[in-house]
């Protein structure tokens, strides 16, 4: 892969039925183990970048690279590109709702590994990984629609895959290291509005209480308003 | 004027309450009792032969026998009496009631005269086989409509939509059916979120005719948001590698519990057949 990049976005531009703009020459590049924050105001096209980082719509102009090899529409089409994709990229979407839409917590935690072909044992591995780490063994037999926001939004994170996208970071977030061991959860709003933040090139270092562990958010995206 | 919007506010708000008190309460289904231990694959087996033994059976104590075994069992699981009483009684048997009382008149069934009744000028017999028609339907609907309700108050919505694969019934349907359950919850909830947001701004009482065009409006908007939400979600399947064919997680346990029980009812059956 070059220069160890994940993600590859050069020039990219989209609009949404031909004629209303979201994106305009957009250029973003995450490598390996990075973590960045897109920031910017309502409507200016943060979700439609990460939409498009997670391979569910595709940019009308520019190019897109994901681990090293070119992303187009019709890659999807080939069972084990697709699998492969989503095995490492999880998108946690904006409303907890679209994401948990399965009857109980466990089938929406385990929807994905499923779809995947994970076998058995190492779901049920996951699972109960999963169950340790974010404190919701009570939670797995509930309906979705019976949690509270807070909740909705954990399970959301453990349903998706390695590679974690968070879309629109509204009241709690929980920031991962790579074994998916919580390191922080808080309100990320206060920290990523923090003007001394943005002027501080981007570094960003999150004291864990709970760990006393660090981790990064090494860049932002700052994307501005088309109007 | 008040009285109308009301009306309007009473209707939606009976509505929704009742449909998350009545479909989606898994009060009984997550209690600790003996249906509620049963393997789900199991007891929908079991409680098919009941019906199918209720449907077959020639003789009213078959039926009434079948029905007291159905009232043991929502003892045995923790089903408050009186609140199965309540649901298995209304409608549908009341219903049966009625299309069962002109089979009790010769007219219908002709047989031995039971009661003669005269009104206004028109004689009415009840027949003895007439009698007996339709007291033996009405115990039959009455015995398989509680067994009906017994299995849904038992065995969590879900679970019921899962068992359902094994009547062969495609898995990209249960699916579709499940989410449909998940999303209606949602669906209400924006339906009363929208109301208080109307009642905070609006106040209570509103002109009637503007109560109506609010009310028009959100059917409206309810029907894009989820025709929205329906793109999402499938977007949301995706990302997490849907390709069009869900394999889902079967959890079911078989226990010797389960064998026992389903071969007490296989005897209990036969015996109603045999007996009957």
């Amino acid at each position: 892969m070059d220069n160890n990049y994940i993600f590859e976005l050069k020039d990219a531009h989209f609009s949404y039925l031909g004629r209303y703009p979201a994106l305009r020459g957009i250029d973003i590049t995450v490598r390996q183990g990075e973590q960045i924050a897109v920031i910017g105001a309502n409507g200016c096209g943060k979700s439609t970048l990460l939409h498009i980082l997670d391979g569910l719509i595709f940019a009308d102009r520019g190019s897109f690279k994901a681990f090293g090899k070119e992303l187009k529409e019709g890659a999807f089409n080939r069972a084990d590109f697709s699998r492969d994709f989503r095995k490492k990229v999880g998108l946690v979407f904006q409303n907890p709702d679209v994401q948990l839409f399965c009857p109980t917590v466990k089938e929406d935690i385990v929807f994905g590994p499923l779809q995947l072909g994970v076998e058995k044992g190492e779901i049920q591995r996951r699972l109960e990984g999963l169950v340790s780490i974010l404190n919701i063994g009570d939670l797995l037999e509930r309906p979705p629609q019976q949690l509270s926001i807070g909740e909705k939004r954990k399970v959301a994170i453990a349903s998706t895959h390695d590679l974690h996208i968070l879309e629109e970071i509204s009241d709690t977030v929980y920031v991962f290291s790579p074994e998916k061991r919580i390191v922080r959860s808080g309100c990320p709003h206060e920290v990523l509005a923090d003007e001394q933040l943005l002027k501080d090139n981007n570094l960003l270092h999150i004291h864990s209480h709970r760990h006393r562990d660090k981790t990064h958010i090494h860049s932002h995206v700052h994307l501005e308003h088309h109007g | 004027m008040s009285k109308r919007n009301n009306f309007i506010r009473r209707s939606l708000m009976g509505v929704l309450s009742f449909l998350k008190e009545s479909v989606f309460a898994d009060e009984y289904a997550a209690k600790k009792g003996f249906l509620q231990s049963l393997d789900p694959r199991i007891k929908v087996i079991t409680f098919i032969l009941f019906i199918l033994a209720i449907l077959f059976t020639q003789s009213i104590s078959g039926a009434l026998y079948l029905y007291a075994v159905c009232l043991i069992l929502a003892c045995l699981s923790r089903v408050s009496m009186g609140f199965f009483l309540q649901r298995t009684w209304i409608f549908i048997p009341l219903f049966s009631l009625f299309i069962a009382i002109p089979a009790l008149f010769s007219v219908f069934t002709p047989g031995e005269p039971l009661l003669s009744l005269n009104m206004a000028g028109l004689q009415l017999i009840i027949t003895r086989p007439g009698l007996s028609g339709a007291t033996l339907f009405v115990t039959r609907v009455i015995a398989s409509v509680s067994f009906a309700v017994l299995l849904s108050l038992t065995t969590k919505h879900f679970v019921l939509l899962k068992v359902l694969r094994i009547i062969g019934i495609p898995q990209v349907f249960v699916m579709t059916m499940g989410m449909c359950y998940r999303y209606i919850y949602l669906f209400i909830e924006m339906i009363e979120n929208t109301y208080t947001a109307i009642k905070s701004r609006s106040g209570v009482n509103i002109h009637y005719q503007r109560g109506q065009r609010v009310v028009a409006w959100n059917i409206a908007y309810l029907w894009v948001r989820s025709c929205r939400l329906n793109e999402e979600v499938y977007q949301a399947m995706l990302s997490r590698g849907y390709s069009g064919e869900p394999a889902v997680l079967n959890d079911f346990e078989v226990r010797l519990k389960d064998w026992l029980w389903l071969s007490a009812v296989l005897a209990l059956v036969f015996l109603v057949f045999y007996y009957g």
